[in-house]
């Protein structure tokens, strides 16, 4: 069975075997520190194996994840026509165009039904699913509904050997829902920004549970225009 | 059999022969038959120049005083060729079965041969010595077996994409160079060493750089869309990247699929191990090759995605290239498609 990487050179470096499909990523990450971008390498790098990839736009109409891959010249239009790129609107409500769009953006019900029929659609085939981000669809739910809805969907995403990246903007949820969150994720990455103002850097957790241990290890990243997210060498730093 | 019949027959096969050991000869391609088939007529109107008096500039007199000279040493019956001026084109017809070379004509397609008409190249050798102008051709022949030549000014003279001057080789008037599978091997090995993260982007570039220079110097020799995008596809295939089958090819829409059966970017990951970590499509170099080729031929900006790749298990590579969506399309530059 092959694995699956994330499409980021020092990221899949650390990852040893790669991912199993069926596999969970939790990304949690501050705003603006490059979630979106990692997607798109995630996206990009399933398309190349090819993988059917979902792309689920709660926090920007989906013509953004189109224009930026677009601008690493990604032909969208051969994937998007052949149906391995599939794009669910959960942003713009009854304004969307989209095939599948999420119709009421404060009923979890409704987008468990949307993605498994989109999941169902694409029976049979390898899929990688996007949730960007998954802690917008939360915002305005309360916690029991979203643990339950968490549980059952994991299950089934499991269940149904999705690789699925759900991602997180930091300050957005509670951090003791995010924490219980977490612990139903296989592998989490944790994006922010350090150092001072005037001279941040951005740093990448990876974190996974190894022989019942959560170990983490932290990386500097810049974003280049051409090559995506470009991870610098291990800094060393362990948790 | 009378000597004349056999002397035929003979020429028959020896086109024959030359395009079948062209068929396995680098770099040979249907210019060359062209070439090839010109000759003979080129050496008849040096040696036999007091003999042949062209007194007319018309192309179908000069075409007929030349089949008038062949009827006189009996190779032909001049009048079996009917000629017909249009504008500035030269209509010629004949019975396929009147022509001496009717044998290799049939042939040749049969037997998966290069192929072109040897009259053909005799008319464009004659007009081109006596009006000083290149003619292009094509024929036609209908289900009576009637050959339909048409002959017209070419806007600019043949010259072949792959050439060799003096000692050195030449892609599209470039300097170029053979490299062994193996060598070329060792540059990607070596990049994915180095710098694992640009290998896919550097391969796509380099494909679209060769690419554009390629397409800008065919698309000057053959004005025609179609005619164009086969020559450069058939230029992959001469220089070793695969056999390249055109699917479909919609000029109006920006649209093409190809298949690239034996890539040699393919046979590199069966050969030398995988460039990345899982399994994936890998003929980058090619995928970039093709978008300039319907970028620069349609003159509109496209995108090339390999969806299969017979790395992966399958029989052959598959690309897709589409247009860019012009509404997503960034407002930059034009992109300058020669290498500075």
């Amino acid at each position: 069975m092959n694995r699956a990487y994330f499409g980021v050179e020092g990221l899949d470096r650390n990852l040893e075997k790669g991912l199993l499909y069926g596999s969970q990523i939790m990304v949690e990450g501050d705003s603006g520190i490059g979630k979106t971008v990692l997607a798109g390498e995630f996206i990009k790098e399933g398309l190349r194996c090819g993988d059917t990839c979902v792309y689920v736009a709660c926090d920007e109409p989906p013509m953004a994840m189109r224009e930026h891959l677009l601008n690493f010249k990604v032909g969208i239009t051969a994937y998007e026509e052949t149906g391995r790129l599939i794009f669910v609107d959960a942003y713009e409500e009854g304004e969307s165009l989209e095939k599948y769009a999420l119709s009421d953006l404060r009923n979890l019900d409704k987008y468990f039904a949307l993605e498994t029929e989109v999941l169902r659609s694409n029976n049979g085939r390898r899929v990688r699913l996007v949730v960007d981000s998954l802690s917008t669809l939360f915002t305005s739910i309360d916690t029991p509904d979203i643990l339950d809805f968490h549980r059952a969907r994991i299950k089934q995403l499991r269940k149904k050997g999705i690789l699925a990246m759900d991602i997180f903007v930091s300050g957005v949820l509670e951090p003791r829902l995010v924490t219980i969150t977490g612990h139903l994720y296989n592998f989490m990455l944790k994006m922010s920004f350090s150092g001072s103002r005037h001279n941040s850097v951005r740093l990448l957790q990876i974190g996974k549970v190894k022989s019942q241990q959560f170990v983490s290890s932290r990386h500097m990243f810049t974003i280049s225009p051409v090559y995506g997210i470009l991870v610098s060498a291990d800094m060393g730093v362990s948790e | 059999m009378k000597g004349n019949e056999i002397s035929k027959e003979i020429i028959n096969y020896l086109y024959m022969s030359i395009c079948k050991t062209l068929k396995n000869v680098p770099f040979s391609n249907r210019y060359w038959v062209e070439q090839i088939m010109m000759g003979p007529a080129r050496y008849i109107l040096e040696e036999y120049t007091d003999e042949l008096q062209f007194t007319s500039k018309k192309p179908a007199d000069v075409c007929v005083t030349f089949l008038d000279f062949l009827e006189s040493k009996g190779f032909l019956v001049s009048k079996d060729y009917q000629m017909e001026a249009s504008g500035n084109d030269l209509l010629v017809r004949v019975e396929r079965d009147k022509c001496n070379y009717r044998q290799y004509c049939l042939r040749a397609p049969v037997e998966g041969l290069l192929f072109y008409c040897a009259r053909v190249g005799t008319f464009q050798a004659v007009l081109q010595k006596v009006l000083g102008e290149s003619y292009s051709a094509s024929v036609e022949t209908d289900q009576c077996g009637v050959c339909h030549v048409k002959l017209s000014p070419a806007s600019k003279p043949k010259d072949e994409i792959v050439n060799r001057e003096g000692h050195m080789l030449k892609i599209a008037g470039r300097r170029a160079l053979l490299l062994s599978q193996q060598t070329f091997a060792s540059l990607l090995m070596s990049i994915k060493e180095h710098s694992p993260h640009t290998l896919r982007h550097v391969l796509y570039d380099a494909g679209y750089r060769s690419g554009s220079t390629l397409a800008i110097r065919a698309r000057s020799i053959y004005p025609d869309t179609e005619e164009c995008f086969h020559v450069l596809l058939n230029e992959i295939k001469n220089i070793g990247l695969g056999n390249v089958e055109l699917v479909s090819f919609n000029p109006s829409q920006g649209r093409a699929r190809l298949r690239c059966y034996d890539s040699f970017q393919a046979a590199i990951v069966e050969e030398y191990g995988p460039l990345y970590r899982t399994p994936q499509v890998n003929c980058d170099f090619l995928r970039g090759l093709f978008a300039a080729f319907v970028s620069v031929v349609l003159e509109e900006e496209v995108i090339c995605e390999e969806m299969n790749c017979q790395s992966m298990g399958g029989n052959y590579c598959e690309f897709l290239a589409m247009p860019v969506p012009k509404n997503l399309l960034r407002k930059e530059e034009p992109r300058d498609w020669r290498i500075d």
